[in-house]
């Protein structure tokens, strides 16, 4: 024993677990009438988070102390709904992330922080990713190298999450394709990535960021059949699911503006994909106007059909005007409008010009904020494009018992109208909505929310929606 | 004019480093004193005088204040002559308002600030005092206004010269990530450093802050945070308000706020479409590419979903190719790639299909653009889905 001395070491953790049952109606268009399917829902999750791998050091020194921590998200999510039966068609398949009944690892991940002389981050596991390229998981490594220099290298790899994976969240899946009798194997193939970034790190004023990635597959398609003759399966070709090449950057001139600019290469489609650009101005410490611009265009995986049709980005302008009047007042008013594809034109030259190209809208809110709660109005107009949608709501929260119980409600009223329906269902309609939630903290880590929100509109009288919520959190 | 406007914008920018700290990290004081700064400093009273303790202390809560017995080294204090005359000033009320020695004096609040600082450290390396608070040589009474912001902290705090860590100075929790539960209230971005503040858009268009540095964001959120929206299963009701059941396809078409941020369109709401009977429903590998999908035939019993003219040979106001260019990711949720195939695929598949109709969906100038050759180069796949093996349409030109 003298000679394996025993370390004996003290792990923090933390355990939560957030049981969510929900029940609610959908509309059913079928059979020419209007018939509400029942959904019930119960999702489980857990959180766990152990620390303190390594030994604390003296936060006096002036070292940064590394820091390496297990991370983990798990979900169980199983609906009981009622859906469409289908006897007459044949049955119908229900989408993973409709009809889970799984166990999903969200997010796995070991992560060091400030290793090597505060130079390097690591992660590795099942993890999310979020920035100008996409949000997305992958089962892999990533490390963030980032020297004294103002200057970080990152580097990851590793296979893309897909939703058909074994434990992964269909939420992850890459979008623009789905069960094809054309591709049987594309939702069960290995999606290898790697991708890479260089940042600018721990300048104060001004951040800069270029990221590629690419996700790459190989599978069998069915391919067309020549006339008269029968569908082959193909050998397995190599395809690429999406490379991207992202540029943003963000600055801060004084106190008063942030002017942030970023543009997203799709290589699949050799074409900016995804662009914006704006400055917040802070006229006063109270005041700030952001006139912004984005631009997005379709954006599918590369075995998805839908890259290669005519279509075309939108451009968005907005302006934003906030003000706080005191930190308990914030007001916001907005005003924005959207440009989308003006014209058809195919290879065959067909043009069409009709409708309306352009969505366009305003806003309005106002937060008041009292010593027990909160009180919030707001409203918008929009039309255009996708219809009309106009009116507002009035939300607030009271605190009926301080950290204890609190009472939350929110009453909606629009008038809205779908540009693109059939003229049966193109009207002007009205929806009547409310909320009504509490939230009762039990004790420390324990608390249980509920919700019912009841709405009604001239497609139904009534639309319940119920929900309720039991969140346990362990700390020792 | 113009000038004038100018002039007034940027004193309105410049005006914003006149804000106090947040009183979340630093709460509100209270200090009912007569004293100056400016007066002491002028006399060449040095800071470390009075402030004897603050080259020592370790923690933010220190009270740094200096005693009575301190300025009694100047000022001729005697207690039981609370009036007394003298120069400097020795009566009570010289330096407490409003107190005439009777009693005890309004106290001094200064309640422990939500935030670390090692006066000592920073001295040991020869950070002057007007460094960090450089405005108490014009200042009389020193109040939270003279505390440094955070800019100035970053000035030094970069990672190279002193560590940038946010827990450097920020309270920490066991993960390491910034403790914003505080007493005070909930610790929130002024928006000062990055524009991000965190207002009443800020639900809605935080995607330019997060979506460029996510390693930023996780100093407070975990990534848990984040998927509690965007994963989906349970609707946001502050972000999908009232009987968004209803209103939601608009929002979609115009892709405001931008579904993908949540949503698959190929799952998520093609799903949820097929089971509501929206869509059409697939079997169980899809749906057969020679079945009719453009006639809206699952609605004959009821109702039609698309307006007259939306399949029409002859292109209407209401037909679907328009629309399809300005969102196709709305075609995405309601259609699975097979329905656009049954009508715009070639030959081979045409001539197993009853209403195949080959219409080039392809924009102009298609066949010789970059467009066609990255697509067909990286992903030759996709091409095979419409196309024959040996179509000569299948190469760009």
């Amino acid at each position: 024993m003298a000679l394996w001395p025993i370390v004996a070491h003290a792990y923090d953790f933390e355990i939560s677990a957030t049981t969510v049952g929900q029940g609610d109606q959908i509309r059913r268009f079928q059979d020419g009438e209007v018939v509400l399917l029942t959904r019930r829902r119960v999702t489980q999750l857990l959180g766990l988070r152990v620390f303190g791998f390594l030994p604390a050091q003296d936060p006096d020194s002036g070292r940064v102390v590394p820091r390496l921590q297990l991370v983990g998200a798990l979900r169980f999510d199983t609906d009981f709904a009622e859906f469409r039966d289908n006897t007459d068609e044949g049955g119908i398949v229900v989408v993973p992330e409709l009809d889970n009944d799984q166990l999903d690892v969200l997010s796995l991940t070991v992560e060091g922080r400030d290793f090597l002389d505060a130079t390097t981050d690591f992660r590795v596991g099942r993890q999310v990713v979020v920035d100008p390229l996409d949000y997305y998981a992958f089962d892999g490594g990533q490390f963030f190298f980032h020297p004294p220099i103002y200057l970080g290298v990152e580097g990851f790899g590793g296979f893309q999450v897909r939703g058909t994976d074994p434990l992964s969240s269909p939420s992850f899946e890459i979008d623009g394709t789905t069960d094809s009798v054309l591709a049987p194997d594309e939702p069960e193939a290995l999606s290898p990535m790697f991708g890479g970034a260089i940042q600018t790190h721990g300048l104060r004023d001004v951040f800069a960021r270029a990221s590629y990635r690419r996700t790459f597959s190989t599978v069998a398609v069915v391919a067309v059949p020549t006339a008269g003759a029968d569908a082959e399966r193909t050998s397995a070709i190599e395809g690429i699911d999406e490379e991207k090449l992202a540029v943003s950057a963000r600055a801060r001139i004084g106190d008063g503006l942030h002017p942030y600019a970023g543009v997203r290469w799709n290589a699949l489609t050799a074409r900016a994909d995804l662009g914006e650009a704006g400055v917040r101005v802070a006229l006063h410490p109270r005041h700030a106007v952001t006139p912004a611009w984005a631009m997005a265009a379709p954006d599918f995986e590369g075995d998805s059909i839908w890259n290669l049709y005519s279509t075309e980005p939108y451009h968005d302008a907005s302006l934003t005007y906030d003000v706080v009047v005191t930190r308990a007042h914030p007001y916001v008013i907005e005003g924005y409008a959207r440009t989308l594809a003006r014209r058809y034109a195919n290879e065959v030259q067909d043009e069409v010009t009709e409708g309306s190209a352009l969505h366009h809208g305003a806003g309005a809110g106002a937060r008041l904020m009292f010593g027990r709660g909160f009180a919030r109005v707001d409203g918008r107009f929009e039309d255009g494009f996708g219809g009309r949608t106009a009116g507002g709501d009035v939300s607030g929260r009271f605190d009926v018992l301080v950290d204890s119980v609190a009472l939350e409600g929110r009453v909606t009223v629009l008038q809205f109208q779908n540009d693109v329906r059939a003229e049966a269902l193109k009207r002007d309609m009205w929806s009547l909505g409310a909320q009504a939630g509490a939230r009762w903290v039990l004790t420390d880590g324990v608390a249980l929310h509920l919700l019912a929100e009841e709405n009604s509109n001239q497609l139904y009288t009534s639309y319940l929606r119920l929900l309720a919520m039991l969140d346990l959190a362990y700390v020792p | 004019m113009t000038r004038a406007a100018l002039t007034l914008l940027l004193a309105s920018i410049a005006s914003a480093e006149a804000r106090g700290p947040s009183t979340i990290i630093i709460p509100e004081q209270r200090i009912p004193l007569r004293f100056s700064h400016r007066q002491h400093l002028a006399l060449n009273v040095k800071c470390e005088f009075c402030h004897s303790k603050a080259a020592l202390s370790r923690v933010a809560r220190d009270f740094l204040v200096p005693p009575e017995e301190v300025c009694a080294d100047c000022h001729a204090i005697e207690r039981d002559k609370p009036n007394k005359q003298a120069k400097p000033v020795a009566a009570c009320g010289g330096c407490h308002p409003g107190f005439s020695g009777i009693g005890q004096p309004a106290r001094i609040e200064i309640p422990p600030p939500f935030v670390k600082f090692n006066h000592q450290v920073h001295v040991s390396r020869g950070v002057e005092c007007v460094t960090c608070h450089a405005t108490v040589p014009t200042a009389d009474l020193a109040t939270r206004a003279e505390l440094p912001r955070m800019p100035l902290c970053l000035s030094c705090h970069d990672g190279k010269q002193a560590p940038s860590q946010c827990t450097t100075c920020h309270l920490g929790d066991a993960e390491g990530r910034i403790k914003t539960a505080l007493p005070t209230g909930t610790l929130t971005p002024s928006g000062v450093l990055r524009g991000d503040a965190h207002d009443l858009r800020f639900k809605m268009d935080h995607r330019r802050v997060a979506a460029n540095d996510e390693r930023y964001c996780e100093n407070c959120h975990r990534q848990e945070w984040c998927q509690s929206c965007h994963n989906g299963i349970v609707k946001p009701l502050d972000f999908h308000g009232n009987d968004y059941l209803s209103l939601h396809a608009a929002d979609a078409r115009r892709n405001i706020p931008d579904c993908a941020s949540c949503h698959r369109r190929q799952t998520f709401c093609l799903g949820c479409h097929q089971r509501s009977g929206v869509a059409l429903a697939r079997d169980v590998r899809g749906v057969d590419p020679s079945a009719d999908t453009t006639t809206n035939a699952h609605f004959t019993q009821g109702r039609k979903f698309h307006p007259e003219g939306w399949i029409d040979d002859a292109r209407g106001p209401s037909h679907h190719a328009p629309q399809a260019q300005r969102n196709i990711a709305a075609s995405a949720s309601c259609h699975p790639q097979e329905t656009c195939l049954a009508s715009h695929a070639t030959a081979g598949l045409r001539s197993t299909s009853p209403v195949g109709r080959f219409v080039d969906p392809h924009p102009a100038g298609f066949a010789t653009s970059r467009r066609c050759r990255a697509l067909a180069d990286k992903n030759p796949r996709a091409c095979l889905k419409c196309h024959t093996v040996d179509d000569p349409a299948r190469s760009c030109r």
